[in-house]
């Protein structure tokens, strides 16, 4: 947890017969980080070649995607099986899979041919209906007949052609209102249809020998009828459209179990010839080459072992000697799951160096503070908790990363526990501070004030510390990486080195001072010139001993002249400005935190002395209260996301740049966890 | 008059988040490799385009999917409204009025087909565009009005009401909505014209050209169907024509259909970058010639629409930079949708997305 995870680099040779049981098995274990080995092969590079590009896996990596498709196209989506049961068996046939494939995408086509048909029938009662409603519903306006727009038949059918005609106009656009019971054996009907569509109307009906009635003013012939009739046949239609769902989900509960298997297969054969399709071969052997964590290197070497019959040779290097150009061993960070927020933090600025410190620990740690500092509400981190906690649950329910929430989860944690030390639930100072009141101090209310904070400037003043113990941690992991790295130049003489972090820890110590003897004095000249003058003099030396690192090494090959004396002048000045003026930024940067945090509190002041305004006798009245739910409100979600927003901004801007190096590579095995 | 500034900043940040949240092409890549039309939506999920697969799984009708398709283009003008103030939202305004007079075209037709033609038209009217972009129209009583001086009526009162009323009788009687569609071309033109002259100057310029286009596209595209479809003779085919492109005047363009150089015209009207339009012209059958000339047309339109996104941003080029690619994207994800719907092969569809 403390660095990054160390690495081994695995160099192995079995017999190519048994190079797929090797793969299976690495697949398994899921460990390989695999390299080619023409890059490590050196001198011996011709001698061997790469596995050739297979048009098979393309096509299994597609047909798996589309099974996917397929898959999540199910409601409720069918769970997708554990691929890890198939590896070893035979590699599938991709033509037959699409197929299969195919029919049951005909078959959704088909079940989407049939609800097309039925949606239209639906527009076009729709259609009428909406006609219905505008010339009116009631019994008190049977305007139907004065509709421009709809022609209305009032009239007669035998008894044996009901059937034929109710058959008939079944997909017209036409609405069939028929009496309950036949009247000597003839039925009564009234039908509705849009005038445009009156003369198709007319010929079905008088193919079943249709005789006009004159219509009643009242009962059929109003609107409420039609619009009944609209209805059941809606209904009808919508029940239909009901059973082409129930088909599409019977298709899935016939065809999900072996579509899901086949997408397990097709992953297990993607997966397998991936790493195959990195091995190397010579006439009968496949060479394989990839990095495996440390921990997981008795395991690899069993698996390669019992996969190929004891018939291989294995060679194992450490991540120091493997270093060669293009050959850097990737990284990997193994935190507690509570942490993994903010190493997503740490990997969304870039990947650390491999075996350097991984800071994931130590920006949990600032980034919650930071937080805390400027969103200290205990309250306001109450509702924090509550929407991260949903968010959580709302991820886990959809499967989806949960990233955020937590974060959000934790922040309001951070802010619960500062909103304790500063007393302050939903911007009133209601609790004993464990620390100092924050609205005291930020309100002028000096007797408020305790814990030995008695102004905003001591809040400032605060932050600067903060700032500085921020800034000396990475000067601290720094030192710690270079000397891992047996980096010794920068390791001293860099503006992050020891010389570097003499003088920031002098020129602090330095500045308090002088802060303390009210900006009148300084330390006298024989305490400044063993703090600051001596190490400034000392970063000299960085250019020219660097300059004497690269000839020694024959990366230098320029003549030695004024000129390179000139450049170690002007390298010495710059040195000295980046650290003085840079350093002194970083510092001040933190006093946005204390920034942040009194306009958290005096926005809050603000919303509280506004609701006041509202109820003058200090009673609590609606208005009040709704100007205090809108202002907490607002400060929960602008000043969250600041607070957020600048908590990230000092880990990135001024505590990674002290010991961060983001030029690693993260550690990818192949493996079923894979994304892709 | 408010500046540059406060009149575009906002909008102009918004909308270039617009178009940096608009689907990937490898998203539309997916598409078109997708199997079937089903598996054709599947790409589009975690995009704006998401609603659309949901659509079609609860009714299988691609024509409702493209009624949507349509009404979210309808929103992404009158979205702009809302940010705009004289006389940049007259200009907007003037843009948005494509769209109504696409939905009034439709309506139209539908009605003609209706009443003119006796054809059934019940298996479309479900699928009317009946929002409001600019006018108040009652797109379901006009598909059924009884007759033509009903049909008239319900125009009273709009911007359309002198073309429908003049135009409608002579194409009942022609049997043809082809004039009446011109003129509401004509009159959607006018308005960009009357509304690009009512911007600041640097605004003008920049929609100047923009509509200059426009015009270039109409014009050329009129053509090819005059000759193709219509077979109009020479004489009468400045009347089709709008003028004021930025390459080619109209008259120029009516002595080239009358002399048959339509390729000629065509490369003189979109500028020495597509000087190979001639060579494309003179390849195959009508239809392939206006799919390829469509493809440029496209292309140019796209072209500009970048080059402005690329330029001074608050301005009203930011703006119409949005609307040509909003449109483009729709027009893709239309396109793929319904190609995958008649199975159409990959090249193909990748021929004219």
């Amino acid at each position: 947890m403390m660095f990054t995870v160390p690495m081994k680099l695995l160099s192995a040779a079995v017999l190519s017969r048994d190079a797929t049981f090797v793969s299976d098995e690495l697949l398994r274990i899921g460990s390989l980080d695999a390299v080619s080995m023409k890059d490590i092969s050196g001198t011996n590079a011709d001698a061997i070649s790469n596995q050739p590009r297979d048009g098979a896996a393309d096509r299994i990596r597609e047909a798996r995607k589309r099974v996917e498709g397929l898959l999540s196209l199910a409601d409720p989506a069918i769970p997708r099986p554990d691929p890890a049961g198939f590896v070893g068996s035979a590699i599938p046939d991709a033509a037959i899979i699409e197929k299969q494939l195919d029919a049951v995408a005909a078959h959704i086509n088909g079940i989407r041919e049939r609800q097309k048909e039925i949606q239209e029938q639906i527009l076009k009662l729709d259609e009428i209906r909406r006609q219905v409603e505008a010339y009116g519903t009631t019994h008190e306006r049977p305007v139907l007949a004065g509709s421009s727009l709809l022609v209305i038949r009032s009239g007669t059918v035998a008894e044996s052609d009901w059937p034929s005609l109710e058959k008939a106009l079944a997909s017209s656009p036409a609405v069939l209102a028929p009496a309950d019971v036949p009247v000597n054996n003839r039925r009564s009907l009234l039908v509705v249809t849009l005038k445009r569509d009156d003369a198709r109307t007319m010929a079905a009906l008088g193919r079943y020998h249709w005789t006009d009635t004159e219509r009643a003013a009242e009962g059929k012939g109003n609107a409420d009828e039609a619009l009944k009739d609209i209805n059941a046949k809606r209904d009808k239609l919508r029940r239909t459209l009901d059973e082409c769902a129930a088909d599409f989900r019977k298709l899935y509960e016939e065809k999900g179990a072996s579509l899901a298997d086949a997408w397990a297969g097709l992953r297990a054969a993607e997966l397998s010839l991936r790493v195959r399709s990195n091995f190397s071969h010579t006439e009968s052997v496949s060479l394989l080459s990839g990095w495996i964590p440390v921990s997981d290197q008795r395991l690899v070497e069993d698996g390669i072992r019992k996969a190929s019959d004891g018939r291989c040779y294995i060679e194992w290097l450490d991540a120091g000697q493997a270093s060669v150009d293009g050959m850097a061993p990737p990284v990997a960070m193994k935190n507690p799951r509570i942490l993994v927020p903010f190493q997503t933090l740490v990997t969304n600025f870039g990947v650390p160096e491999y075996g350097t410190i991984d800071p994931t620990p130590f920006v949990a740690v600032a980034y919650l503070c930071m937080f805390g500092l400027m969103f200290g509400d205990a309250g306001h981190g109450l509702v924090l908790v509550i929407v991260g906690a949903l968010g959580l649950l709302r991820a886990r329910k959809a499967g989806k990363p949960s990233t955020l929430s937590r974060l959000i989860l934790y922040c309001g944690g951070a802010a619960i526990v500062a909103g304790l030390l500063f007393g302050s639930i939903f911007g009133q100072p209601l609790l004993p501070p464990l620390w100092f009141n924050y609205h005291g101090v930020v309100a002028g209310e000096a007797e408020l004030a305790a814990g030995g904070v008695r102004s905003v400037y001591d809040i400032l003043g605060i932050t600067i510390k903060f700032g500085i113990a921020i800034l000396g941690l990475g000067l601290l992991i720094n030192w710690i990486n270079l000397t891992r790295q047996k980096k010794w130049l920068p390791l001293f003489l860099d503006k992050a080195g020891l010389v570097g972090g003499w003088i920031y820890g002098a020129g602090a110590w330095v500045a308090f001072y002088f802060v303390g003897h009210q900006y009148r004095e300084l330390p006298s000249m024989g305490l400044l010139i063993p703090l600051l003058a001596i190490p400034t003099v000392l970063l000299a030396f960085k250019a020219p001993l660097e300059y004497l690192e690269k000839r020694r090494s024959g990366h230098e090959k320029g003549k030695f002249g004024g000129g390179t004396i000139m450049v170690f002048f002007m390298e010495w000045i710059v040195s000295i400005l980046e650290i003085y003026s840079g350093y002194l930024a970083n510092t001040l940067s933190f006093m946005r935190v204390a920034g942040l945090g009194i306009a958290h509190v005096s926005l809050m002041v603000a919303f509280a002395q506004i609701a006041a305004m509202v109820s003058p006798n200090g009673a609590i009245s609606i208005p009040g209260l709704i100007i205090l739910l809108a202002g907490n409100t607002l400060v929960i979600a602008l000043e969250g996301l600041s607070a957020g927003i600048q908590a990230l901004r000092l880990n990135y801007y001024e505590f990674f740049s002290k010991y961060f190096n983001g030029t690693g590579r993260a550690y990818s095995p192949i493996s079923f966890r894979s994304v892709d | 008059m408010a500046d540059a500034l406060t009149v575009y900043g906002f909008l102009s940040a918004k909308l270039k988040t617009r178009i940096s949240a608009f689907l990937p092409g490898d998203r539309l890549d997916d598409a078109i490799r997708a199997k079937s039309l089903q598996e054709a939506f599947l790409p589009l999920r975690g995009s704006y385009f998401e609603s659309l697969e949901n659509i079609y799984s609860t009714t299988g009708d691609l024509k409702a999917v493209e009624a949507e398709l349509f009404a979210m283009e309808a929103a992404a003008y009158i979205e702009l409204f809302h940010f705009l103030e004289d006389p940049a939202l007259s200009f907007v305004r003037a843009t948005a009025r494509a769209v109504e007079i696409e939905a009034v075209k439709s309506v139209l037709r539908l009605w003609f087909d209706a009443h003119a033609r006796g054809r059934a038209i019940d298996d479309r009217t479900g699928y009317i565009f009946r929002g409001r972009v600019i006018e108040s129209l009652d797109m379901e009583a006009i598909v059924n009005a009884p007759t033509a001086a009903d049909l008239v009526a319900l125009f009273r009162a709009t911007i359309y009401e002198e073309i429908v009323s003049r135009l409608i009788p002579e194409a009942v009687m022609l049997g043809s909505v082809f004039e009446l569609e011109s003129a509401m071309d004509r009159l959607y033109f006018e308005g960009l014209f009357e509304a690009c002259s009512r911007l600041n100057t640097k605004d003008q310029e920049i929609a100047r050209r923009f509509v200059g286009l426009e015009v270039d596209i109409q014009n050329l595209t009129s053509l090819v169907r005059l000759r193709s479809f219509h077979d109009m003779p020479g004489d009468k085919v400045g009347r089709y024509l709008i003028d004021f492109g930025s390459s080619v005047s109209a008259s120029s363009l009516a002595q080239a259909y009358t002399t048959d150089s339509i390729a000629g015209a065509a490369g003189a009207l979109l500028g020495h970058r597509y000087e190979n339009l001639a060579s494309i012209w003179n390849k195959g059958d009508t239809k392939t010639r206006l799919a390829a000339l469509e493809r440029v047309l496209r292309q140019v339109r796209v072209s500009e629409a970048e080059r402005l996104l690329g330029g001074y941003p608050f301005s009203i080029g930011i703006i119409l930079s949005y609307l040509v690619l909003k449109t483009e994207e729709l027009r893709g994800v239309r396109t793929v949708l319904n190609a995958k719907y008649y199975g159409l092969a990959e090249d193909r569809i990748r021929s004219v997305v």
